[in-house]
């Protein structure tokens, strides 16, 4: 008798535990976040009562928002462009045979290892005694002071510190797109005399689209999303200039106490991923081989 | 040979990048040997006297009980996910093509890799704390749940393409149940599938911050490492040699577990990427 159930249901009894804790622990915070956004909840007390789409339109006149919209988007096209650019050069140059190239896949990748956290912490260090010692010594200005404080240079540094590690996984991504091109075509582009300058633009780059498009979707998420080294760099600082989306919907909530508020920004920052991967996905399929 | 690549520009692209990746580990490792003082001093130099002090302050301020909960927390949810994710994998992959059930049930199961985590965020750490699971094995079970939609999504390529349902068929002839099947041949077929899985979750659960932010950080009890590196570095503003030496420990655990897996490290990035 127990024989016969499993053996006609082994296929659910499989998926138990999965579908249980995705109920428990993804779908039912999911719904009760979107539920929440309709509230004025603290987050401090047990109640609150429900105000209609009253966040949701205060989120597109609110100051800090717009802030933080601003620099998200100049953060995530800052590591999009400079993941795909310095991803495909680090990648080609790995790609080129050099004796040592183990030895630098090794050390390229090695900061992907590293914690996200740490990286921040340990920039924060260099920013703070390091940089400035070069300034003393060398007597630039610019230098001096820690280049995180300075708010016309702390994009450029936090920028940085995101691509010192974000550069790693693109560029195992790209290397692995240059070595799926089929030698033959490389041998025959060599036969016709085609120069660097046409084998990259015309075997190379098209090869690499299918890597461009996944590295794109990756830097786009983890742009909109940063949080754990930003937050421990500057925590936003100074003057909110580098607060992301994802470090509001955090300030937000635990430390202004608006958790209604702070669900509705979440909400937004979900669709805004989703209409711009919708949007990434049509247009690569256009420029795919 | 008049189109041969000149490669001084790629050795030379790869110089300045390795000095730039470099410089950092360098400076976090000599500090981790200077005393505070030294390291304001002379950043850039290498310990004019060399002390082991910022070590044995972290010892004296418990780092040993913060490693082990990190050591916990990751050995117990990648246990937990190799055993679990592998049998829902391999149900999806026999029954999909068959029943439109679990086809739903794998696209409720995989919805994850597009939610981004600050969208339940707030209502998890909210639901926890009803739920009385702020601490170890609460976070676990959300590394679990977490780690389900890319794990399982890579597990039913693998099986789909890999391990055919003639052995399943062939199994059946020899009187095997599917339970057994699935134990005895299924489950050790996917050794490299393990792999990948072992390190992408290591290196995710390792590093992890925010969830533990979120979830341990009220009881300094339960802390992971990189929250008392995080929580320290705030206590010891102005004394931070000890700082680099949290962040030596941390480092070098991890790279001995990349150094041991480096080669399916690379791999597994790549085919995780691909989701």
């Amino acid at each position: 008798m127990k024989d016969k159930f499993i053996s006609k249901y082994w296929g659910y009894l499989f998926l138990l535990v999965p579908i249980i804790l995705q109920f428990i622990f993804f779908y039912l915070p999911t719904i009760r976040g979107v539920m929440f956004s309709f509230t004025n909840w603290t987050g401090l007390t047990d109640n609150y009562d429900y105000i209609g789409f009253k966040n949701y339109t205060a989120i597109f006149s609110d100051p800090k928002f717009i802030k933080t919209i601003r620099f998200t988007i100049i953060f995530t096209i800052g590591m999009i462009v400079g993941q795909v650019s310095i991803g495909i050069l680090v990648a080609r140059a790995l790609n080129a045979k050099l004796r040592t190239s183990n030895f630098f896949r090794g050390i390229f990748f090695f900061p992907a290892v590293i914690a996200t956290v740490t990286i921040g912490m340990i920039f924060k260090q260099i920013f703070a005694y390091g940089i400035p010692l070069i300034g003393e010594t060398f007597h630039i200005a610019f230098l001096k002071e820690n280049l995180l404080s300075n708010p016309k240079t702390v994009i450029y540094a936090v920028l940085f510190v995101a691509l010192w590690q974000g550069i790693a996984t693109p560029t195992i991504i790209f290397l692995a797109g240059l070595q799926s091109i089929p030698q033959e075509i490389l041998e025959a582009a060599a036969i016709d005399g085609a120069n660097r300058k046409q084998i990259f633009k015309s075997i190379e780059i098209p090869f690499l689209i299918p890597s461009i498009s996944m590295v794109f979707i990756l830097a786009l998420k983890g742009g909109l999303t940063a949080f754990d080294n930003i937050f421990v760099l500057t925590g936003g600082g100074p003057n909110d200039m580098t607060a992301t989306l994802g470090m509001l919907v955090y300030n937000t909530a635990f430390k202004n106490n608006s958790f209604g508020y702070a669900n509705a920004l979440a909400v937004v920052l979900f669709i805004i991923i989703v209409v711009i991967s919708l949007i990434q996905q049509a247009v690569s399929k256009r420029f795919e081989v | 040979m008049k189109n041969k690549e000149n490669k001084l520009p790629h050795l030379l692209l790869l110089i300045i990048g390795a000095i730039l990746i470099l410089i950092p580990i360098y400076l976090t490792l000599v500090s981790s040997f200077k005393d505070t003082p030294q390291i304001m001093q002379h950043f850039f130099s290498l310990p004019k006297h060399f002390t082991m002090d910022n070590y044995t302050r972290l010892i004296e301020d418990g780092i040993g009980k913060y490693f082990f909960n990190s050591i916990i927390i990751s050995v117990v949810s990648i246990v937990l996910i190799i055993l679990i994710v592998p049998m829902a994998a391999f149900s999806i992959a026999r029954n999909i093509s068959r029943k439109t059930a679990f086809t739903i049930m794998y696209a409720l199961l995989i919805l994850g890799i597009f939610v981004p985590f600050q969208v339940i965020m707030l209502p998890i750490t909210n639901q926890m704390t009803a739920m009385g699971l702020m601490n170890l094995p609460g976070l676990i079970l959300l590394y679990l749940t977490y780690a389900i939609p890319q794990t399982l999504f890579l597990y039913v390529g693998y099986i789909k393409l890999s391990i055919p349902e003639s052995l399943d068929e062939a199994a059946e002839i020899d009187g095997a149940s599917k339970i057994t099947m699935f134990v005895k041949i299924a489950f050790p077929l996917m050794k490299p599938m393990h792999a990948t899985t072992l390190i992408l979750n290591a290196l995710w659960i390792w590093n992890d911050f925010l969830l533990p932010l979120l979830i341990l950080n009220r009881d300094d009890s339960f802390w992971t490492l990189p929250l008392f590196q995080y929580n320290y570095q705030g206590q010891y503003m102005s004394d931070f040699g000890p700082s680099f030496a949290s962040y030596v420990i941390g480092i070098i655990t991890i790279t001995i577990v990349y150094l041991f897996f480096q080669r399916s490290i690379i791999s597994g990035m790549s085919n995780g990427a691909v989701k």
